[in-house]
């Protein structure tokens, strides 16, 4: 079907990327026997949305697009469908409550972002306004967004540049930090004297900006510098 | 006059509100003579004394619910594509559940009804 058709059908194309298939097929269901909408495709992976996406029979309108699909995240399939065809509009839904995967999803491309948490109405309202050529974040939302994904990279940033200035030695002294040792422990664990455990110590908080042995064990722990068994 | 037959009642209480909605949508369509009700997880225990589902649909199944109702489905609990469904105490686990699975199971739980 081409663009031409969609107007003169007056039908709202919609694909549904969602691997919870009972929820899927239900939405789709309940999308289907209202006039206004066909659900052209239904896909449980990324793969399956790729593979509807260039088929322009089944290339939708709106898209409405899960992010943690089984082979991947919906973000990339974002991406894709802006370059497939800017036409179309992806509807993120999804289970996440992190803000920063709700901004990223905007940045990659989609038109509106809403939590499985709506309401079966604010689905179909959504839907509808993004067909006629609402947007469903103003522009101050959309700022927002993507400011918060660019405070969120800089912080990454800035925590990869404090972790790539630790020496190996150092790292192994975080490792024992998180294996319960104390300076002592970790000295005769790693053959050196208490001296150079807390030289080593000094060091550590030095380079990634904190002030105690606690505040170092937290940011390597988050940040995959050891590995807490 | 006699009754007419007893209707099943279908509670559904799992998460998230849009899977609970949409779900409790179709069914109402494609089983019209099933009576549902739709709560929030914690109103799980209450509406099971009140309403008296012949089956739950829920994300968790609390102790009252395993204790209580005949049929019951837990629907992708902590968002695993695992989901469980009970008959009359025979607990089986689905992976990736579709929606004529969730009306098979409806339709079971109707036919417990007719014959008590």
């Amino acid at each position: 079907m081409t663009i031409d058709n969609i107007v003169q059908t007056g039908t709202t194309r919609i694909m549904l990327v969602e691997d919870h298939a009972s929820f899927r097929q239900a939405l789709a269901f309940m999308f289907d026997r209202e006039q206004e909408f066909e659900v052209v495709g239904q896909a449980g992976t990324l793969a399956e949305a790729r593979k509807l996406v260039s088929n322009s029979e089944t290339r939708p309108d709106i898209a409405v697009v899960d992010l943690g699909l089984p082979d991947g995240d919906g973000f990339e399939l974002i991406a894709e469908f802006s370059s497939a065809d800017p036409r179309i509009s992806a509807l993120v839904l999804s289970a996440s409550l992190e803000p920063a995967r709700f901004a990223r999803a905007v940045e990659e491309g989609a038109a509106g972002v809403l939590h499985k948490a709506a309401a079966i109405g604010d689905i179909v309202d959504a839907v509808r306004r993004l067909k006629s050529g609402e947007a469903l974040l103003s522009p101050t939302e959309t700022i927002e967004m993507l400011r918060m994904i660019s405070r969120k990279r800089q912080e990454e940033y800035e925590v990869q540049k404090a972790v790539d200035k630790l020496t190996r030695r150092e790292k192994e002294v975080l490792q024992a930090l998180a294996e319960g040792l104390d300076s002592k422990e970790i000295a005769e664990k790693l053959s050196i004297t208490i001296e150079t455990e807390r030289t080593h110590m000094v060091n550590i908080l030095n380079k990634l900006g904190v002030h105690s042995r606690l505040q170092a064990l937290v940011f390597a722990a988050r940040n995959g510098v050891v590995e807490i068994r | 006059m006699g009754e007419g037959p007893k209707r099943t009642r279908l509670l559904m209480a799992n998460e998230p509100r849009a899977y609970r909605e949409v779900i409790a949508e179709a069914v109402r369509d494609l089983r019209p003579d099933v009576e549902i009700m739709t709560v929030e997880p914690v109103e799980i225990d209450d509406s099971i004394a009140g309403f008296r589902p012949d089956m739950v649909i829920c994300s968790v199944a609390t102790e009252t619910v395993k204790k209580s109702v005949l049929v019951w489905v837990e629907l992708y609990p902590e968002f695993s594509q695992q989901s469980v469904i009970s008959v009359k105490g025979e607990t089986s686990q689905v992976e990736e559940i579709q929606l004529a699975d969730l009306l098979a199971v409806v339709d079971r739980a109707r036919q417990l009804l007719e014959r008590s």
